[in-house]
Formats: structure tokens, sequence, C-alpha cells
């Protein structure tokens, strides 16, 4: 009797191992089912700044991977592009740029479709070749990587695809020393308290407000400081961004660090300079703004305002009893 | 007995197969007959291959970030200059699509979200552009237009954002909310035209630069809510569009 028994046991953990299996297996599989509505991609570099003569050709490794959980074709292509503002963003353009751009992949051409399966990295190797007698001057575009999108079964919708790209920054001269030129279109602060006043409130940090304009015929990065001496012989150093400037467009260029004071008092004296891509200072500009405790004055009136209210209002009463 | 023995060996089999991931290499060359686990070569010397007889896949190139200089008449330098970074710039999107299933006429509850991720990893700013390959469209050719604003909202949707809370208000059109989304969408409560290409440049719907603050590999998250209202003289059929999303890293 005890033996059927234990048999019996037995028998029912075999079976709930089985359930366990098959329910494990079936949640698995469900949620990988789910996450294969998402899409997701990834490059590398982000951007490639080349500078080469005329006859010339260099290869650089592009990285492109599928992060998602379902297989995707892709189809890439070479699009030029200009400034869209003066934050860095680009606008792509319609135009084509001189066939220089190729794939030097054995299976690979540039535009050729592909598939890059689930978790996957396809690596390319993007080969520039800029021919004699080329102008010298700035080209700019970006290598970009596009989904085909696949069938969409569902009702009334939209199907989305994925654009990701790398931009290109190429600069074709013979010297290796192209023309640069820059112009300080505006040095000013950005957070002032008294309308135009060049005054901060003492509690708040300035930011600066730096727009530099390309002039010459090649890009340039600023390379140098925002330095503001207050009063007391305080000296705050801020290194500028190495931004890209791009030929004939102006840029906003901001600071690596912000000024490590928590309180700031009287006048500062602001100074910026910067070289072109080498620590120099070529280009400088001056200002001078004010830090007061506008917040701290305004509560002590405050304050004072309230504290004679009410002692008048006391008064009054005082009388009235 | 035996039979279910086997069961539970099958079982257990499953189990460890499903669990036991496959430890995948980084980055390989592979094909039915070939397996490449490091097919980055960069000490190539030209690529051997001979016309119409064979094409020999090897890689070779720059991967390192980086300023390389060289007497050889060109410089090379790869990734942001100020971010010592080699982590990618990545881009995801969830769902894939937007299955508005069947539409209700006259509410604005016909509404779909898809969720932007960006991580700018090495990238100093970037920017997410949309656009739309054409209005929704049906099968017969009728289509759903872009939303219009609210009587008495004199926004222009095609370049400003306006409000949409009237269930006369037809069309499709879409919100942003989250990280690094444009101001005018107000915490997701006005509303904007996709741009329609390929006569309407695409609109950027999210993204940050160093200079308004973007801190390089962080992770970004915003949803678009995109929204369809239509009135009963809309034409059946099942509407459809490609939504294109363009992530690109600043310069």
């Amino acid at each position: 009797m005890q033996k059927v028994k234990l048999h019996s046991k037995i028998q029912n953990f075999k079976f709930l191992i089985v359930i366990f299996i098959f329910s494990f297996l079936f949640l698995n599989l469900a949620t990988k089912a789910t996450q294969a509505q998402s899409l997701s991609l990834s490059i590398w570099p982000p951007l490639l700044e080349v500078m080469m003569q005329p006859g010339k050709s260099i290869t650089q490794v592009y990285k492109l991977k599928n992060n998602g959980e379902t297989d995707l074709a892709f189809t890439s292509s070479i699009v030029p592009f200009k400034p869209a503002d003066e934050l860095g963003n680009i606008k792509l353009e319609n135009s084509r740029l001189p066939p220089w751009f190729s794939f030097q992949n054995a299976n690979l051409d540039l535009s050729q479709k592909f598939l890059l399966k689930a978790g996957e990295t396809q690596e390319v190797v993007l080969k520039i070749k800029v021919p004699e007698q080329t102008l010298e001057k700035d080209y700019h575009a970006t290598l970009l990587f596009e989904t085909i999108p696949g069938v969409f079964l569902g009702q009334s919708g939209m199907q989305t695809q994925a654009k990701i790209g790398s931009n290109i920054l190429l600069t074709v001269s013979q010297s290796g020393q192209p023309l640069k030129k820059a112009e300080i279109v505006k040095f000013a602060i950005r957070n002032l308290k008294i309308r135009q006043l060049p005054i901060i409130d003492s509690f708040t940090k300035p930011q600066f407000l730096l727009r530099i304009k390309n002039t010459g015929p090649a890009l340039f990065k600023p390379a140098g400081a925002i330095t503001a001496s207050g009063w007391f012989g305080q000296k705050y150093v801020l290194n500028l961004l190495p931004e890209n400037v791009l030929v004939n467009s102006t840029r906003l260029v901001g600071c690596e660090n912000q000024i490590d004071a928590k309180f700031l008092l009287g006048p500062y004296k602001t100074k910026v300079e910067f070289g072109l891509d080498t620590l120099e200072t070529d280009y400088s500009a001056e200002i001078t703004f004010f830090a007061l405790p506008i917040k701290f004055i305004l509560g002590i009136i405050i304050a004072v305002v309230v504290i004679w209210f009410v002692k008048a209002k006391l008064g009054v009463d005082k009388r009235l009893l | 007995m035996k039979l279910k023995i086997s069961v539970l060996v099958f079982g257990f089999m499953l189990l460890v197969l499903s669990l036991a991931h496959p430890v995948g290499a980084v980055s390989s060359v592979s094909s039915d007959n070939y397996q490449i686990d490091w097919p980055n070569l960069n000490m190539g010397a030209g690529l051997p291959s001979a016309e119409g007889v064979y094409k020999l896949g090897v890689t070779t190139g720059q991967t390192a970030p980086g300023f390389y200089e060289y007497t050889d008449g060109y410089r090379i330098r790869a990734g942001f200059q100020y971010i010592h970074s080699i982590i990618p710039f990545s881009f995801s999107l969830s769902p894939v699509n937007l299955n508005f299933g069947t539409l209700s006429v006259g509410v604005l509850t016909n509404e779909q979200t898809i969720t932007l991720t960006v991580n700018s990893g090495s990238a100093g700013g970037y920017q997410v552009k949309a656009q739309e390959n054409d209005l929704l469209t049906s099968n017969a050719n009728s289509t759903i237009a872009d939303t219009t604003c609210d009587t008495g909202d004199t926004c222009d949707h095609d370049t400003d954002f306006g409000t949409w809370t009237d269930t006369s208000t037809y069309g499709f059109g879409y919100t942003m909310t989250g990280d690094d989304v444009p101001s005018g969408f107000s915490s997701g409560t006005k509303f904007r035209n996709l741009a329609d290409a390929p006569g309407e440049d695409p609109v950027k719907v999210m993204g940050k630069t160093p200079v308004e603050g973007h801190q390089a590999g962080k992770g970004k998250i915003a949803t678009m809510s995109a929204r369809i209202n239509i009135s009963s003289t809309q034409a059946a059929g099942t509407y459809r569009n490609i939504l294109t999303f363009i992530a690109i890293p600043t310069f």
C-alpha cells in the first residue's frame, strides 16, 4: 500500500516537472516574441574627420549593430549635408556627392541591400578616394544606413523605418594646412537678470553666449578658453568645447566646465581667447558683468515690508484696544 | 516507465538548451562553410583578388578612436575629440509598427504610442527627425489628411504646434513627451503634422546638443503619441503609410 502511494507521489512529481519545463519554455518563447516588436541599431564611429591631399585615399571601419531581436534588411548611402542650425545639427540634402566613396568589403557594396541578423554587427570599410585635380575645399556627408520596412499585416496604421547615420567631414588640401579664418559674431551673457544690463544674480552661474563664424575656406575647431576675473583676484577658466565650425556657418560654442563658485560678487572682467585648431590667442573678445545678490536683497526688502506691515497693523490694533 | 524517463530527459535537455545562450564572438564573419572570429585585419597589404577568379573577404582599415597623423598625405580622426569613449551611437524604436486597428469616428482616442530611445554614446549631441512617406492612404487611394488646428487656434501645424482637444478636428497628427523633445509640444498638450516626403524636410522630434546641456553617454527616452480622428464621411478602408525616423549625431 505504501509502495503504491510512493509511486503515485513520484508520478505526480514527474508530472509537475514536465509541466514546469513546458511552462518555462512557453513563457520564454512568448517573451521573445513580444520583445521582437522593437528595433534597435547602433553605429560607430559617430563622426569622421579627414583631411587629405588630392589623389590620396583612406579607409575607415564602421560598425553597424542590430541590437534588436529580429533580423533586419538594410541599405546604405552617402548623403551630403549642410548645417541646419548653430548647434551642430545637420540637414540632409537631395544633391549627390562625387563618386569618391565606396565599400572595401568583398561581399558588400555601397547602396547594396544586406541582411543583418539580430545581435550581429556588420563591419563596413568605407574607402574615400579623392581624385587628382580635385578642388581644395570641404565636403560634408553622412553615411546613412536605413532599414527596409517589412510586410505590415495590421489594420490601419503606420510602418516604421529607421535611418541611422554618421557624419563625415572631409577637407581636401594639398598643403595639409588650409587657410583658417574666423569671426566672433557675439560674446555675451545669456542669463541676464535685469533686461539687457550685464547683471546676474550672485547665486546664479553665468552662462556665456559665444557665436563664432567661419569666414575661411576650411573648417576649424576653436581651441581656447573663457577667463572670468573678479575684483578680489578670483579667476575662473572655462575651456571651450572643440566643436567643428563649418565653412560659411556660425556655431554656438559652449564650455567644457562651469564656474565652480556658489556665490559671485562684484564686477567680473571676462575674456574669451582662442586659436583655430591650435591653442593660441589669435581671436579674443571681452565683456564685463556684475554679480549682485538680487534675490537676497529682494528677500530682505520683502521681509522689511512684511515686518513693517505687521508692526503697523499691531499698532493700529493696540490703539483700538 | 521508459517513455516517462525519456520525456523527462527530453524536457530537461530542452530546458538546458533554452537556458544556455551561446557565447558569440563580438564580431565575426561567417557563412555555411567558414567562420572567422577576428575579421578586422589592420595590417593588410592590399586586398587579394583576381578579377573574375576569386574575392577574399578581408576587412582592413582604421578601427581605434583618436587622431592619426601620417606624413602620407592624410589625417583621420574618428569620434569626438572631447569624448573619450568608444560607446556607439544607438537608436531604438518600440514598437516597430503602429497598428490603430479599427478607427472610431469623431473621438480623440484613436491613439498609438511609439517609444524612441537614444544613447548618444561617444557622440557630442544628436537629433532624431521624423517624416512620413505620404498621407495615410487606403487601397482605394482615399487619404486621411494631416490634422488642422482646433477652431480658434491660429497655428499652422506644418510649422507650429497647436491644441487638439476638439472632437470635430479631424486628421492625423502627433505629439511628443519625454527627454529632449522640442518645448513646443508643451508636455504633450500641443500637436503637429508629420512632414511629407519628398516635398517637406523631416522635422526634429527629439535631440540635444552640448550647448543645450546634452551629456554624452546618457540614455534618453521620448514617446511619440500619434492620433487619428476621422469624420463619418471618411471612406471605409485600411489606411497605411511609412513613418521614417532619422537618428544622426551632431558634427
